[in-house]
């Protein structure tokens, strides 16, 4: 699991977002974790850069305050800022360490239906991070979208219509895409899933679920 | 549209990319302070158009040259431009405030249009061969890419924020920017 690399992408609409700092905590958490493992993404991300750098250098300018000498300043050793200049490969459970700094069994878990169990990892109204837990061979409410969900595999695979989802891998779903995962038959299923607006499901139990929990 | 990449621009952008490398190799302090001033307006600039409070954008903008200083050793010329570097450098500080901040940026909203802050041109010569190339890149789309892509990068909105201001679905604004996005690809290349 830790050399994974990931088939799946986001759309580059996404990584232009990125790029002009334009997204939410919880669409940017997702995006960085994909760029730890994607080298195609990063490539993409500097383009997106090259192109913001023409946005920014060719507007106009506002005087700063004051230029000051920088400190000097020894031995600082300078983490690398920008993910297309890194190399490596992150693994995921790591970047969860790192970015969700908490381990799985301590978030607080919420049942929602058979086989799933899904915990809140932050709400905003226009911007939401869930973590998703599967039972092997679960099937998920099927559901549709009223905004945008990027939804990143972080252990195990799911398969939606006829693409399997991996670790690492992203299903870029819009208000257009209707759909109904179904977890691998191998092993548990562990995602987070970022959304801006509410999920839409076509049953009745569901649409109870949601009530309780606010998916 | 061939000229567009053949011009004035690349003396410019090659100047700042040898500042950054006199910074990297000698810690020289006048390539910082050129760079310095080349670079800090206009990222104040982009980032008060972007909706952030004056303050805030000064602080961004001081914030990010002096990670330019301190990080200077890790940039590699072969890999990009000092712009599209210090770009980068810009774009994850953004990111870590918001991050930090939750949603609360998202009142940046509020200072939109109303900072009363207004872009001060230099009247040299490079600040008019930047601004040239990009309203030519910009001038090689369709209306309305160009419009989803300045509203991207220069106004700073989501998707979200795009297709409820337009009135369009969400897969219409993504294929947009995607479109738009590789054909001013193929142009900057
Ligand atoms: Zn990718």
């Amino acid at each position: 699991m830790s050399t994974t690399n990931a088939s799946k992408h986001p759309d580059s609409s996404w990584l232009v977002s990125y790029s002009a700092g334009g997204l939410g905590p919880s669409f940017s958490v997702i995006l960085q974790a994909h760029l730890a493992v994607c080298a195609r993404c990063r490539c993409t991300l500097k383009q997106a850069d090259v192109l913001g750098a023409e946005f920014m250098f060719g507007a106009g300018e506002v005087p700063v305050g004051s230029f000051s000498t920088p400190p000097h300043e020894i031995g600082v050793r300078a983490d690398e800022p920008i993910e297309w200049s890194r190399d490596t490969i992150t693994d995921l459970p790591q970047f969860f360490d790192q970015y969700i700094g908490t381990h799985l069994d301590c978030l607080n878990w919420m049942a929602a239906g058979k086989g799933l169990k899904v915990c809140k990892l932050s709400s905003q109204p226009d911007d939401r991070l869930w973590m998703l837990r599967a039972q092997p061979g679960t099937v998920l409410p099927r559901h549709s979208h009223s905004g945008s969900e990027l939804t990143l595999v972080l252990k195990g695979a799911y398969f939606c219509e006829d693409t399997i989802y991996g670790v690492g891998d992203i299903e870029d779903a819009t208000d257009e895409t209707l759909h109904q995962p179904m977890v691998s038959a191998e092993g548990e299923c562990i995602c987070i899933a970022a959304v801006d607006g509410p999920l839409r499901f076509t049953g009745l139990l569901p649409r109870l679920a949601q009530r309780f929990i606010g998916i | 549209m061939k000229e567009v990449s053949t011009d004035p621009n690349r003396a410019e952008t090659d100047h700042e990319t040898a500042l950054l490398l006199s910074i990297q190799k000698s810690r020289n302090q006048p390539a910082y302070e050129k760079l310095f001033q080349l670079m800090a307006p206009k990222i104040k600039s982009f980032l008060i158009h972007q909706g952030r409070s004056v303050d805030e954008a000064e602080n961004i903008a001081q914030d990010a040259m002096l990670a330019v200083w301190r990080k200077a050793g890790l940039f590699n010329p072969d890999k990009s431009s000092a712009r599209t570097w210090v770009y980068a450098i810009v774009r994850n500080r953004m990111i870590d405030l918001q991050r930090r901040a939750g949603r609360e940026m998202r009142g940046k909203d509020k200072y939109r249009h109303e900072s009363g802050v207004e872009d001060v041109s230099n009247g040299g010569v490079t600040d008019a061969t930047s601004r040239d190339r990009l309203q030519r890149l910009l001038a090689e789309l369709p209306e309305e890419q160009a419009t989803t892509l300045v509203m991207s990068y220069v106004e700073g909105k989501s998707h979200k924020e795009i297709a409820d201001e337009v009135g369009l679905p969400l897969g219409t604004v993504k294929s947009r920017i995607r479109i738009g996005f590789q054909r001013l690809q193929e142009l900057v290349a």
